[in-house]
């Protein structure tokens, strides 16, 4: 993570930690299972395919003389919007971490931000329906500079496992 | 708090957003201005039509392979007003008068003469003996021995939203008469 | 791992994209027409149209009437002309055959059509109806076709955003 960001982008700084989070739960020593982010990225290229093939169409030859792929192209484009937009929103659900560690315990984990704050809000999930919610100010992981001091990222997060275990032992 | 891309495109989507509410409003409420005015009540007369027929070669008279094409003109009175369809959307409206007929192949509408009224004070439409704009000829066949209905019809141009047509109400029909008995065929 | 990472970044540039393809696909499928949306190249109709103004088509209708304001394309030019239809009549194939003129000329179109044609056919030639205006919005297009310096700048301008942001 040598790249500095805007820390008042709420994007980039979405985006800066959910890269930054499979390194993380890596060093946990969790595998990722890229499950969902494959699914996501079939459909979505699929998507992308219809698209080019109906532009080359286009490109290539007149209106009227492809009129009927087109139709079939419009159609399926939509469709596959309508399953990648479902996928994302009911199957995927903001998940944007799979992974399970060598004791064979699974984890999900869920993040976004609210209504412009700078606060990272995150929820484990495991597979006994154990959920932790918390949030972490986000200039705890960030210095003035703007760089990501993955290490503090690698702390908060191991302090979260240790809860979320404490609160499995109960 | 943001980026110069992110202030552009927030900048941006909310110009597009009051743009596009603005234009619904103005179309929306022009169109119950329309309605409240009786645009589609408005009365014309138009009267005294005398066709007058001549025979052109050239391609632009409708002529084919250098065949005379039988040309009709006509002098008509017209009188209207179509102040009742100047709305604050109003940018012109085009008043055309048209002539209907059956011919050969099923319908045929032709315009003879036509008018860009571009504000409330040229609206009150008085012609006497007026010409016609253009030289009328029939697509497969001559247009004396035909009976046209006369109508005059409306386009509003807004400033912005949709395109709006109607006609007046009045018409009247005539029958063109063939030219001199000698210069009827061919 | 990383792979993942650039193609879910180059999803989101082809989303951009082809959404924007299809929406415009999409609207020609629905309207039938290859362009729905054109904006105003001549001064042929004013006062009714300016250059610059955004015209929406619609080319569903079987028969175009007397007074419409019709796109049409003339075979071997591919410039499409806004001019108003002042004649219709059929063929013996009972194929609707049109005579256009701009409001601003002073002649009709016979003209224009070229191959000794004196009719526009409405199947054939008419690329769609004038249905909805917006005034001047289409400016911005003919100014960047038209300009090089505004090209320029309009590159100059995404290149840095796109620097900036780092997205």
């Amino acid at each position: 993570m040598s790249k500095p960001i805007n820390i008042y982008s709420i994007p980039e700084l979405r985006q800066t930690l959910d890269e930054a989070l499979p390194g993380i739960f890596s060093r946990y020593e969790f595998n990722q299972s890229f499950r969902l982010i494959d699914s996501q990225l079939v459909i979505g290229y699929g998507i992308a395919l219809v698209a080019a093939a109906s532009f080359l169409l286009d490109k290539k030859f007149e209106f009227e003389e492809v009129l009927t792929y087109q139709k079939i192209l419009v159609g399926s484009y939509m469709v596959l919007s309508t399953v990648y937009w479902y996928f994302t929103k009911f199957v995927q659900k903001g998940i944007t971490y799979e992974g399970v560690n060598k004791k064979g315990t699974s984890i999900a984990v869920k993040t976004f931000f609210e209504n412009n704050e700078p606060l990272y809000h995150i929820t484990f999930m495991t597979q006994d329906d154990f959920d932790l919610k918390t949030a972490l100010p986000v200039n705890k992981v960030f210095n003035e500079h703007g760089y990501l001091q993955t290490d503090l990222l690698y702390q908060w997060i191991g302090q979260q496992l240790t809860i979320l275990e404490t609160k499995k032992a109960k | 708090m943001f980026s110069l891309s992110q202030r552009f495109q927030t900048l941006g989507n909310q110009a597009i957003t009051y743009g596009l509410f603005i234009s619904v409003f103005i179309a929306i409420t022009s169109w119950f201005q329309l309605q409240s005015q009786d645009a589609d009540l408005v009365p014309s007369t138009i009267e005294s039509i005398k066709p007058s027929l001549s025979f052109r070669t050239s391609r632009y008279y409708g002529s084919v392979n250098g065949k005379p094409k039988e040309n009709a003109k006509i002098t008509f009175d017209l009188e209207t007003d179509l102040t009742p369809l100047f709305t604050w959307n109003t940018k012109q409206v085009f008043a055309y008068l048209t002539a209907e007929y059956d011919g050969k192949n099923t319908h045929n509408e032709v315009v003879f003469w036509d008018k860009i009224i571009t504000s409330k004070d040229e609206a009150h439409l008085k012609v006497n003996g007026a010409k016609s704009k253009y030289n009328i000829w029939d697509a497969q066949d001559k247009l004396s021995g035909k009976e046209l209905e006369f109508k005059l019809k409306w386009n509003i141009q807004p400033y912005v939203g949709p395109l709006i047509y109607g006609e007046t109400i009045g018409s009247k029909d005539v029958l063109v008469q063939s030219a001199a008995a000698d210069d009827d065929n061919k | 791992m990383n792979l993942r990472l650039e193609l879910t970044r180059f999803l989101k540039l082809c989303f951009v994209l082809s959404s924007a393809f299809m929406f415009w696909k999409g609207l020609s499928i629905a309207t039938n027409s290859h362009s729905p949306i054109v904006v105003v190249l001549s001064g042929s109709m004013e006062p009714a149209f300016q250059r610059g103004d955004v015209l929406f088509l619609w080319n569903r209708n079987e028969r175009s009437k007397v007074g419409d304001v019709v796109i049409y394309e003339v075979q071997d030019k591919s410039i499409p002309i806004v001019h108003r239809v002042l004649r219709e009549h059929h063929n013996d194939k009972n194929k609707q055959l049109l005579l256009t003129k701009g409001d601003n000329n002073a002649g009709d179109d016979i003209p224009l059509y070229g191959r000794k044609k004196i009719y526009l056919q409405k199947e054939r030639d008419i690329v769609g109806t004038v249905k909805g205006y917006v005034p001047q919005l289409g400016y911005v297009t003919i100014w960047i076709s038209e300009n090089k310096y505004a090209k320029l700048a309009l590159m100059g301008f995404l290149g840095i955003s796109a620097l900036l942001s780092n997205e």
